[in-house]
């Protein structure tokens, strides 16, 4: 592993809490939440329980746990209630974690490509299908 | 609540985000918005008397430059295959990834969505294709997100597969 310096660390800790809002939570392998933090209000997450399910507290978590050794990384995810996250699960000795940092700005850009990207290619569809109509029309 | 994951799978346009809208809110918007990584909702529904939450992931649409993320899919009860109708190359598509979805889930159930069913004059799958489909034992629904045909039955028929399955 990478020897980084304290500073470093606490540096980029500092970075992803502020610029894209770091949060967590420890689901125990029995599927119950164990413990959790960060700025969880900001993906629309409250009012959580220790000891209780945790797919019936988020429910965008409902399936996906426990993991099998292996982490998860489910990038861009959004709900009505919060803001836009990457999300990543990886399991460790205590249960698995559940990390969201915000991925607004990632989305955002994205999201205009991909709407130019599939504009694009709707038009293509179209203008193929009037030509083939056509050529039909001429033979 | 017993819930349930649901997957929304397909090529792009084909109006799996509009389903979702359809069935949760019951509106339809005209524009086309594309959706970029998923977007998760729930509805409770009530099948034979049990209350169910289905849990809703709307998938991406698969395109040349955005793969269907497989990672999405882990937890999955069932999907929905959705295909424009009036779009072959959606059609084959939606074969493409049910074969890819199958790898990595195994069998669940699943039902192969006809959309944008008020659109017929511009309709491009042939009768032939989707009987060879029912042939295999698919379960085949026509919706039209725009008019509300369908959406009900397809939401309704998946969750009482999975109850079952």
């Amino acid at each position: 592993m990478l020897d980084i310096p304290a500073p470093v660390v606490a540096y980029i800790i500092n970075l992803m809490l502020e610029s894209r809002s770091l949060a967590y939570m420890l689901v125990s392998k029995n599927g119950c939440l164990a413990d959790w933090g960060g700025k969880l209000t900001a993906y629309g997450i409250t009012n959580l329980h220790k000891g209780e399910n945790i797919g019936q507290q988020v429910f965008f978590l409902e399936g996906l746990l426990p993991l099998d050794n292996h982490p998860l990384f489910l990038p861009r995810l959004k709900t009505d209630y919060g803001l836009c996250a990457d999300v990543h699960l990886f399991p460790s000795s205590d249960g698995d974690w559940v990390l969201l940092f915000d991925a607004t700005l990632d989305e955002i850009q994205l999201s205009l490509i991909q709407q130019h990207a599939n504009d694009v290619s709707l038009s293509h569809e179209k203008i193929t299908k009037l030509l083939n109509q056509s050529s039909d029309n001429f033979c | 609540m017993l819930q349930k994951k649901i997957c929304m799978v397909g090529a792009f346009a084909t109006g799996k985000t509009s389903l979702v809208a359809r069935f949760v809110t019951s509106i339809f918007s005209e524009q086309y918005q594309t959706t970029v990584g998923v977007k998760i909702d729930k509805k409770t529904v009530n099948i034979e008397g049990k209350e169910l939450n289905l849990i809703l992931w709307d998938l991406h649409g698969e395109d040349e430059f955005q793969k269907l993320r497989m990672s999405y899919l882990r937890g999955s009860s069932g999907y929905l295959l959705v295909v424009d109708g009036t779009r072959h190359n959606t059609f084959d598509k939606a074969l493409e990834l049910q074969a890819r979805v199958e790898n990595t889930l195994g069998k669940i159930p699943f039902i192969l969505v006809m959309n944008k069913f008020d659109l017929t004059e511009e309709w491009e799958i042939d009768v032939n294709d989707i009987n060879q489909i029912k042939a295999k034992g698919w379960i085949v629904i026509n919706t039209s997100a725009k008019s509300g045909m369908g959406v009900e039955e397809v939401f309704q028929t998946i969750a009482k597969k999975m109850l079952e399955g």
